[in-house]
Parts: C-alpha cells; structure tokens; sequence
C-alpha cells in the first residue's frame, strides 16, 4: 500500500534528489524508477513531480537539457554540485528526524519494528 | 498518434502559468512528450486508447491547479508597501476633506468655483447638461456597477468625478476648504486619512493655488493632491471618495460584490464546440471545465460533420468552487488568504463576494471581463 500524501510530503525533494544522484533521467522514468524501487510504495503523480523538478533546476539543484534522440522528444535532469549538497543535507537531516521520533516512540516503536 | 487529444488540456494549462513564452513553451513540450509516452505505454499494456488518454490527464490533475504549484513552488513575495508608507500618506493629506465637516458656503472672494454653477452645467455648455441624460448615466452607470462590484452610490461618485467645470480656482485656500468644496459640489463623501497626510507634512491648513477652466472634476482633484505632495491618489468605496497615499490605498482592503450568475450556474447561455474529441477525452477534458466554469459546453457526439450537439450544464456550487479556483490560480495568486495573502472570495447563490485590495479587485473586475468574452457563440 502506498505511503500517505502527508507522510511523502516533506520528503518529495530528497527522493527526487536521491533518484537523479544516480544518473539522469526524464521526468516519466523518475516516476517509474520511484514507483519501482519503493515496490510501488512511493507513487508520485506527474502533476506532484514536475513542479518539483522545475523548482530544483530553479535553485540550481539540477540542470536539464533537451534530447531528441531515439526517437523522442525527452528533458533529462541531472545533479549539480549545489544538488549532491543539497541532497547530502537533506539526507543527514531525514536520517536525524527519523532517529528523534524513533525515539520518541519508545516502547511502541521497538514493538513494531521487533514485529517487521 | 494524434497529439490532438491532449491540446485542450496543454492550451488550457499554458494560458494560466504566470512565467514568459519560453518557459511556459518549455514546459508545454515537456507534459507533452511525457502524455505522449505514458499514453503508449497503457495502450501496449492492453489499456484502451481513451481510458489512457484519460488517466495520463488525470495523472497530472486540474490544469489551473498544476499551473498553481508551478507558481507556487519558489516565488518570491513582491510586496515592499511599509518602507513607501510614509510617502504615501502625504498625498492623502492633500486631498481629504474630513467628511463631517458641515458644507460651509463658498468663499466668494477666495474662489470662483461656484458650487451651483457646477451642479447647473454638468457638460460644461449651456443646457446641455440635462436631468434627464444624467440620470441615463446614472442607470447605466448602476448597471454596469453591479457587474463591477461597485454600488449604486460608488457609480454616481465616478460619474460626478468625470463632470467637467466651468472655471475653478483656489487662491492659497487651505486645503480642508479646497476639499470641502469639492465634497459640497459633487454632493459626495470625502474622507482624509489625515494621520498618512501629517507623516507628510501635509496639514488641513496647507495651501492651494489652483486655476483650471473646462475640466473634468477628476483632473482638479488631480492636479490639486499631485501639487501637493507626489504620489497622492484617491479612490471610491462604499459611497466615499477617499484621499490617501497611493501606497495607503493599495494596501487598503475594500468590498466588492460581483453578478456571476453568468459564469455559473445552469440552463442556456454559452455553448462552447468541441469537434473530433473522443469520449474519454472529453470526460478528461470537460471535468477541468467544469471546474474552471468556463460555461456550459457542447460536445460532438461522433466525428461526423453534422453530429449532435449536447448541452452540458453545471452543477452550481462545483461551478462556484471552479470560479474561486480559477480565480485565486490567476488573479494575483499571491494575495488570497488561501494562498498566503489577505484577500477573500466567497460565492453565494450566484453571488461572488470579494475583499480585496482597490488594484486586486480592478485586475478581478478585468479578469471576469475577459472571461466574459471568450465565450463563443452565447447568443447572449
């Protein structure tokens, strides 16, 4: 079952950013390789992604340009240095929340995580 | 495959991005290349044509909305006003008359503006000012003022503001006294926001020198704040003319209610064709009109040249919701509380309720006005 809209939210930037750090790719794959590596938990609308995409490359966390080779007409983004930044920030400061509310679920969270 | 299905939704999705020509064609090749492909993926997983036509639209979501977050994602507020406060106020200063002072009568030797001279020769030429074609301006103003926003009252002021006058002069009167008049002679409301006007060092006892002759109103008014003080402006609501900064009066919040029964609701009036559109796609595509009211639309029921045309009406409140959103999508998105701003719209039975800052409800008033207009064929 797909993760809920609020959960994704505050992470759509950083699973974006971690799927282009490996290699460029066009906006449709990005949804397909996200749907693919979460076993189709992590399923983005296309009306979600594209904004984000135009946003990054606005602030200079990736760069696009056009290629019209094999057939198709397809805008590949990649990572800049700002983004692999950007992105290892954003890592470090998820893996940090993450462990705070671990602990905060205290017992609760050691009960499912001991059931998973 | 024809690309065709999906220009609706790109023309519509295009017209509302607030970015240049480049960047809006830019992302227009992009959806497109990415309807395309996703298009033929379904069909090659055994998807028919329409229902993947239909789910790669619904995959991107109501057009204004996606236009929206294209906005929304990483602008930058525009608004400066506090530092320009101070200046603004001056101008006000210039104009406003407070208006409970009593009409004191005219000072025969200060000034020649003759308050009931002005009244008498509204056209500015012997007996061309009638009652009666007054009061034909008078009713269209009315009219046109309802699908303004404005009352009744806020018409007549305009109206008055555009009389031309004879011959006016001032000759160093204070300014309470020149604003007086004018209030006396135009029968209107003034009101001066007398605290933006002393930040200025502009006081009720500054002086006017002024000497005009066969001008509108509007132009004295003018040209008396402008002497003043730069930036002085004024503006008409609920039956007063109010004289403020032109930075005041920006950020004042003000009222209108709009007619948009016309942009809502069901039964006759417009009808918009469709041609060669399967029925997927226009299920697609009549959902976002729908949403974004844009009147009733017919649709062609085959691709036969003289195919049936079907009516298709809106459910008031969906529509209503439509209009807001497109409204707040397109009308300086900026300034709605939903978006971040101070603006609010309510729609109530075919009433839409609008507080707004003057410039944000003239650019609402343009808005509709167009909307209005691109209806086809409404035999209206």
């Amino acid at each position: 079952m797909g993760f809920s809209r609020d959960l994704l939210r505050g992470s759509l930037d950083l699973v974006v950013l971690a799927e282009l750090s490996c290699g460029e790719r066009y906006g449709y794959q990005i949804l397909s390789a996200l749907r693919a590596r979460s076993g189709g938990r992590i399923d983005l609308k296309a009306g979600t992604l594209y904004p984000i995409l135009h946003k990054l490359e606005r602030d200079g966390c990736v760069r696009s340009r056009w290629d019209e080779s094999a057939g198709r007409d397809r805008k590949w983004y990649g990572l800049t240095e700002k983004g692999r930044g950007r992105l290892a920030e954003n890592t470090r400061e998820w893996l940090d929340y993450a462990r705070c509310v671990r602990g905060m679920l205290g017992g609760e969270g050691a009960a499912v995580e001991g059931a998973v | 495959m024809s690309e065709r299905e999906f220009e609706p939704y790109l023309n519509l999705l295009t017209r509302f991005l607030r970015l240049n020509a480049g960047q809006r064609e830019e992302i227009r090749r992009e959806l497109r290349a990415h309807l395309e492909e996703a298009i033929e993926d379904a069909i090659a997983r055994g998807v028919p044509r329409d229902e993947a036509i239909r789910e790669a639209l619904d995959d991107f979501g109501d057009a204004a909305e996606l236009a929206a977050r294209f906005r929304s994602v990483g602008q930058q507020k525009r608004w400066i006003m506090k530092g320009t406060l101070a200046a603004a106020c001056v101008s006000l200063a210039a104009l406003g008359v407070n208006f409970l002072w009593p009409s004191a009568p005219p000072r025969v030797s200060a000034f020649s503006w003759q308050a009931g001279r002005a009244q008498a020769e509204p056209r500015g030429g012997e007996g061309r000012g009638s009652e009666a074609s007054r009061g034909d301006r008078a009713a269209m103003g009315e009219r046109d003022a309802g699908r303004r926003g404005e009352t009744a009252e806020d018409a007549r002021i305009r109206a008055a503001l555009r009389e031309t006058v004879q011959d006016v002069e001032f000759e160093e009167q204070p300014l309470s006294e020149v604003l007086s008049q004018l209030a006396a002679a135009l029968k209107v409301n003034v009101h001066v926001r007398w605290d933006s006007l002393e930040e200025l060092g502009v006081a009720r006892d500054t002086l006017v020198s002024v000497h005009l002759r066969q001008v509108s109103v509007e132009r004295v008014l003018r040209l008396v704040l402008e002497g003043l003080a730069e930036r002085v402006d004024y503006e008409v609501d609920e039956g007063i003319l109010v004289v403020a900064s032109r930075e005041r009066i920006r950020r004042e919040m003000v009222t209108r209610v709009y007619d948009v029964r016309d942009l809502i609701g069901s039964g006759g009036g417009a009808e918009r064709q469709v041609r060669g559109v399967p029925g997927g796609t226009r299920d697609a595509i009549r959902a976002d009109f729908q949403r974004f009211a844009l009147a009733r639309v017919a649709w062609v029921q085959s691709n036969d040249a003289d195919a049936a045309m079907v009516p298709q009406s809106v459910e008031e409140d969906d529509a209503g919701d439509g209009l807001l959103e497109l409204i707040y999508a397109v009308v300086e998105p900026d300034e709605w509380e939903v978006n971040g701003g101070r603006g609010q719209a309510r729609i109530y039975q075919g009433t839409l309720a609008v507080r707004q800052t003057a410039t944000v409800q003239r650019r609402l008033e343009e808005f509709l006005r167009d909307l209005r207009a691109a209806r086809v064929g409404t035999g209206r």
